[in-house]
């Protein structure tokens, strides 16, 4: 029986002519326009459990009108007079707009200072100190008269010294060191060994969650009946400014997030994407004489003495190795939680 | 006397430390702008706001005045949309950003220096344009809490 309908039209909540209900132990469902007139509907369940049952469901009558009033309605929403709640069951699309191309950018380069004349215009161009200045040019001095008695071997192992203390692991240490000596800058490095550690990792956790708050908020703010699209502007990703992830990972490039399916029902939103998260791994110009990897007090000295970022600087920037893109993706998935 | 000069040098100090420093808006040195449309149809500028105020509230008001002036750009089927970021100097005196910016990324933006206020123009289906505005807290994090939001259109046609 559809909706409890008798074969002479009543339904539960019909009451006929000696005060009964038309149906006993049925469930009706009764179609209420939402509060706000916006043209969505919701549902209205009531049980009747017997004819004594004093709930009364909405007219029917009431119903039809409206429908007919609203021929173009969609949708059912929820407590839409709270704009929190949003509609249920709206799709709703996600695009991230990035504004830089990965693989591109200052810290991308290779080979395009040609010596350590080079060096010398980078520190004379930059914002530093004057007496930053003369410490800058003085180091780069030392490094051209060490040059002449070092071969790729003392730099590599003066960067695997140094890598192996900032970085996740040193099998993963070896693995980039490695690729950054097969001077391929083509291709994306993809490693196994770097998807876990970097899945597994506060800075990791923190950027999740700071992408799930910043969806709630696009959802809260953004979204409307009219435009069921979110933007997400130059979406970074995780960053380290703690041993872990600074030599293999430090400051992302960028992220892209594909959606595949993302839904809003009521307060909560369903989500279905693949998060693909990308770094350079290359040095620009200011990672020669400014805050190294964002480390302070020791830590920062140490990096700031370290021959391991300026002979990398070197091979890089005068020698021509290539830098190269480090890529970690992972999907999101997310089923009714609650904005 | 002496009472008369610490009055005269208390005077002084309080009118130094009291005086109204008007914010001002600055490119950042290592990351000037460009006005390249992304493959996106995108352009995005970035800014650094020195004095900026401590208030959120009063921050908005700010940049509110400053995307209308440096909202000169007209949309076509090159251009969809127009993204102006603002970043001010934390709360920390150990980890100061200037207007140099020191950045462990690639971009102007990263851990140490989150964004404040972001303003995206950008025209809609409607052939409107229409401007979000979100503030951020300021807060050491990789994606910092928005603690405004608004769309609004600012205009009816292209």
């Amino acid at each position: 029986v559809f909706w409890g309908v008798t074969t002479s039209g009543e339904d539960c909540d019909d009451t006929l002519p000696d005060g009964k209900y038309a149906q006993t132990d049925c469930t009706k469902v009764d179609w209420i326009i939402d509060k706000d007139g916006d043209g969505a509907w919701s549902q209205s369940v009531k049980k009747y459990p017997n004819w004594n049952s004093s709930e009364v469901g909405v007219p029917d009558a009431e119903f039809w009108k409206k429908k007919s009033d609203l021929p173009n309605a969609e949708g059912i929403d929820c407590k839409d007079d709270d704009p929190k709640y949003k509609y249920a069951n709206l799709s709703v699309s996600l695009t991230v707009n990035n504004s830089s191309q990965v693989g591109t950018g200052a810290d991308f380069q290779s080979g395009d200072l040609l010596n350590f004349q080079g060096i010398h215009d980078v520190i004379n161009g930059s914002d530093l100190e004057f007496g930053e200045k003369i410490e800058a040019h003085k180091n780069t001095y030392f490094d051209e008269l060490y040059d002449k008695f070092m071969d790729e071997d003392d730099y590599i192992k003066n960067l695997r010294d140094f890598a192996e203390w900032t970085t996740f692991n040193d099998d993963l240490v070896n693995e980039m060191i490695y690729r950054f000596l097969q001077g391929d800058s083509s291709g994306h490095y993809t490693s196994n060994n770097l998807t876990q550690a970097m899945l597994e990792s506060d800075g990791y956790d923190s950027f999740r969650s700071g992408l799930i708050r910043l969806i709630k908020d696009k959802i809260i703010n953004d979204v409307t009946k009219g435009n069921r699209h979110i933007i997400i502007t130059d979406l970074g990703g995780p960053t380290f400014d703690t041993n872990g992830g600074l030599f293999s990972w430090n400051g992302s490039h960028s992220s892209n997030l594909e959606v595949s399916n993302f839904v809003i029902n009521c307060n909560t939103f369903s989500m279905t994407a693949t998060l693909t998260m990308y770094d350079h791994f290359g040095l620009d110009n200011t990672d020669l004489y400014s805050q190294p990897f964002g480390l302070s007090g020791v830590a920062e000295f140490i990096a700031r003495r370290s021959k391991a970022i300026r002979g990398w600087f070197i091979l890089q920037r005068v020698k021509g190795y290539k830098p190269f893109i480090s890529e970690v993706t992972t999907s999101i998935n997310i089923s009714n939680e609650s904005f | 006397m002496k009472v008369f000069s610490i009055c005269i040098c208390a005077s002084i100090l309080f009118a130094c430390t009291s005086k109204n420093i008007l914010p001002e808006y600055k490119e950042f040195r290592n990351y000037p702008n460009e006005n390249r449309v992304n493959h996106n149809g995108s352009v995005f500028q970035y800014y650094f706001i020195k004095n900026a105020p401590k208030d959120n509230d009063e921050l908005r008001l700010y940049t509110d005045k400053v995307v209308k002036e440096l909202m000169v750009y007209k949309f076509n089927d090159t251009l969809k949309r127009v993204s102006f970021f603002f970043f001010t100097d934390r709360e920390s005196v150990f980890w100061g950003v200037d207007e140099s910016y020191h950045s462990n990324r690639s971009g102007v933006e990263d851990y140490n220096n989150p964004r404040r206020a972001e303003y995206s123009c950008y025209l809609d289906k409607k052939n409107k344009i229409r401007l979000i505005t979100t503030i951020y807290k300021n807060e050491r994090a990789s994606i910092p809490s928005i603690i405004y939001s608004k769309s609004k259109i600012i205009k009816d046609e292209k």
